[in-house]
């Protein structure tokens, strides 16, 4: 019992999940970070998969439903300053946005995990890395406040990951 | 009719972006009837200026979520035509397989979750969750996934491709995962036949409307056109250069908008699924005109509602279209081919493909290898002058109904066209508790 155990902690998968839109300047962040992990993780462990979900929105359901765990990174409005940073669960925050109105590209993520929590019942536990953005208007880059915090972001974000593997998966 | 009736939907849900509807009423007496889209206006095509020409297609794949593929496609038939660049026959077929997962994708998303709520009688895809229409519902999810994957196959990602090239592919599936996708493609067919009948027990609840229009879309003489074909129309004809595309899709400003409307021969027109049926619809593979008969769907149907059935047409065709498209690779061999090189630098062209939504036009002036002018017309934005006028004519007609009867009939119209106001916007307002 004991072994099976282990043996069914040792399968769970994370799912790294960058989602934005790089043609709306800050909204880029969330895939930058996931780019900056992909190239930076050859530490990471073989159960942790990187997806690039852009502005995917509901089809986003099929992706974060194939993990046990998701870590999603993305920029949040919180009120915070531009460029600070967040690391929260899904049980910490309600969304703004109603969830009961389903959108896709443009939706709400938490409507999309709220669906596949009810449909799919995966994944179990589902972790945001939020960046408060200064600017989400069109145009490529990010702006100055990101900018300047980029390489916080870059080393928060791989702590973050790497505490999510050593407390979750090991 | 002495009635006051004051509808100010802002933010009609579950459509893409934002787009507001109000109707004031007084005493019976119609004041104003207005689709109005507040969003702010796009700039994609500067974001395109002064780029290489193999940056352009993973720019404009990142304007749509839903459509990148499309977008895709269009922007490296629009930078081929240019170069004058022609690609392998296998490259052709598997585009085809592309545009039909998109297609899948976007379809099975409006159906399931967008539009059956309002058939099933509630606010959202949430209650059915659990609800005696669930079986429904899986068989949904079940699809899209199918969808996803198939997207995920032949472009290397489920959105926002990576192995559509200019030239042809980076990458290919092997024939071994192509025969695993024609038995899941297979298997589908009943669970897609399914959802129709379960969206043909509710089909009553699509307001019986008609209103005379002109639909626009691609036809080809040899296939139900999707990636390739010539512009034509259901009121003119078929245009002869597509490079005159602006013949057919005049673009003009209005002041409640901030997307361009589209006119042609009449004061609007449509274009989606519905145009491309009114228009194609012989073309259509067998099971597809099965469903079609199913549904008392015959051309032209002027009826807007009748768009989501025509995306349940489509979405079967897809799937035929994809098993013969799989069947054609595998007759010939997969072939590990190099995308075809470029060798002009400097050249105007147009590219044009059907997408979810509608017809889909870029065009690129390219000098030395650089782009100098682009310019993208969207499908939503050439229907929502055929919005506006569904709704002047549509409003007389229901005046008698209860409020919130008006309000749903005028919401499920907008959807019915499915349409994409803001195609690329994303992001989380978050309160934490």
């Amino acid at each position: 019992m004991v072994l099976l155990y282990c043996v069914s902690l040792m399968e769970k998968t994370i799912g790294v999940i960058g989602i934005g839109n790089p043609l709306r300047y800050d909204d880029a962040i969330g895939i930058i970070l996931l780019d900056f992990l992909k190239d930076h993780g050859t530490d990471f462990h073989p159960n942790v998969s990187f997806v690039d979900a852009g502005t995917a929105g509901m089809n986003v359901l099929h992706v974060i439903s194939e993990f046990d765990i998701v870590l999603i990174i993305d920029a949040v409005q919180m009120g915070k300053a531009p460029g600070s940073w967040n690391f929260f669960s899904y049980g910490d925050v309600e969304s703004q946005k109603e969830k009961e109105h389903i959108s896709t590209h443009i939706s709400d993520i938490f409507q999309v995990i709220e669906l596949a929590k009810r449909i799919q019942k995966k994944p179990e536990k589902i972790y945001i890395f939020g960046i408060e953005p200064a600017d989400l208007s069109i145009g490529q880059g990010l702006s100055k406040q990101v900018k300047d915090n980029l390489s916080t972001l870059q080393e928060m974000v791989k702590e973050k990951l790497s505490w999510m593997i050593d407390s979750l998966l090991s | 009719m002495s009635k006051d009736v004051s509808v100010n939907v802002h933010h009609v849900t579950r459509v893409e972006g934002h787009g507001n509807i109000v109707v004031d009423v007084k005493k019976g007496d119609i004041k104003q009837v207005q689709w109005q889209v507040p969003e702010a206006p796009r700039f994609f095509e500067a974001m395109l200026r002064g780029r290489h020409y193999d940056d352009l297609r993973p720019i404009t794949s990142r304007i749509c979520g839903i459509c990148s593929i499309g977008h895709s496609l269009a922007s490296l038939k629009a930078t081929e035509d240019a170069l004058d660049v022609s690609i392998s026959a296998q490259s052709q077929i598997l585009r085809r397989l592309a545009i039909n997962g998109e297609n899948m994708q976007s379809h099975i998303l409006h159906i399931g979750y967008l539009v059956a709520p309002d058939l099933f009688g509630v606010g959202s895809v949430f209650p059915l969750v659990g609800s005696k229409h669930q079986d429904a519902l899986l068989k949904i999810v079940q699809l899209h996934r199918l969808s996803n994957e198939m997207s995920d196959l032949i472009c290397g990602r489920t959105t926002h491709p990576i192995r559509l090239v200019v030239g042809g592919f980076s990458m290919v599936p092997t024939e071994k995962q192509l025969l695993d996708m024609k038995q899941r493609l297979l298997d589908a067919v009943e669970p897609t036949k399914d959802v129709a009948n379960a969206v043909l027990s509710v089909a009553d609840k699509l307001p019986d409307f008609t209103r005379e229009t002109e639909y626009i879309g691609l036809s080809s003489d040899e296939e139900y056109a999707l990636y390739d074909g010539y512009v034509n129309s259901t009121d003119t004809g078929a245009l002869k250069d597509y490079r005159n595309y602006k013949d057919f899709m005049q673009e003009y400003v209005v002041s409640q908008s901030t997307a361009k409307y589209a006119k042609h021969a009449r004061k609007s027109y449509m274009v989606g699924a519905l145009a491309r049926y009114n228009l194609n619809s012989e073309q259509l593979h067998p099971l597809a005109k099965e469903t079609a008969k199913l549904f008392g769907l015959k051309p032209v149907c002027y009826n807007p509602y009748m768009n989501t059935i025509a995306q349940i047409v489509e979405f079967v065709h897809n799937i035929e279209d994809s098993l013969m498209q799989i069947e054609k690779l595998l007759d010939h061999g997969m072939k590990d081919e190099k995308p075809v090189k470029v060798k002009k630098k400097t050249g105007r062209g147009v590219g044009i493909v059907e997408v979810p939504r509608g017809i889909l036009v870029h065009e690129y002036d390219i000098k030395d290898a650089l782009c100098t002018k682009a310019n993208c017309i969207i499908p939503t934005n050439q229907n929502h002058a055929n919005i506006q006028h569904d709704m002047e004519e549509l409003v007389p007609q229901i005046l008698d109904k209860p409020q919130k009867e008006i309000e749903l009939t005028l919401e499920m119209l907008v959807r019915a066209y499915d349409p994409c106001i803001s195609c690329s916007t994303h992001y989380l307002d978050v309160t934490f508790v």
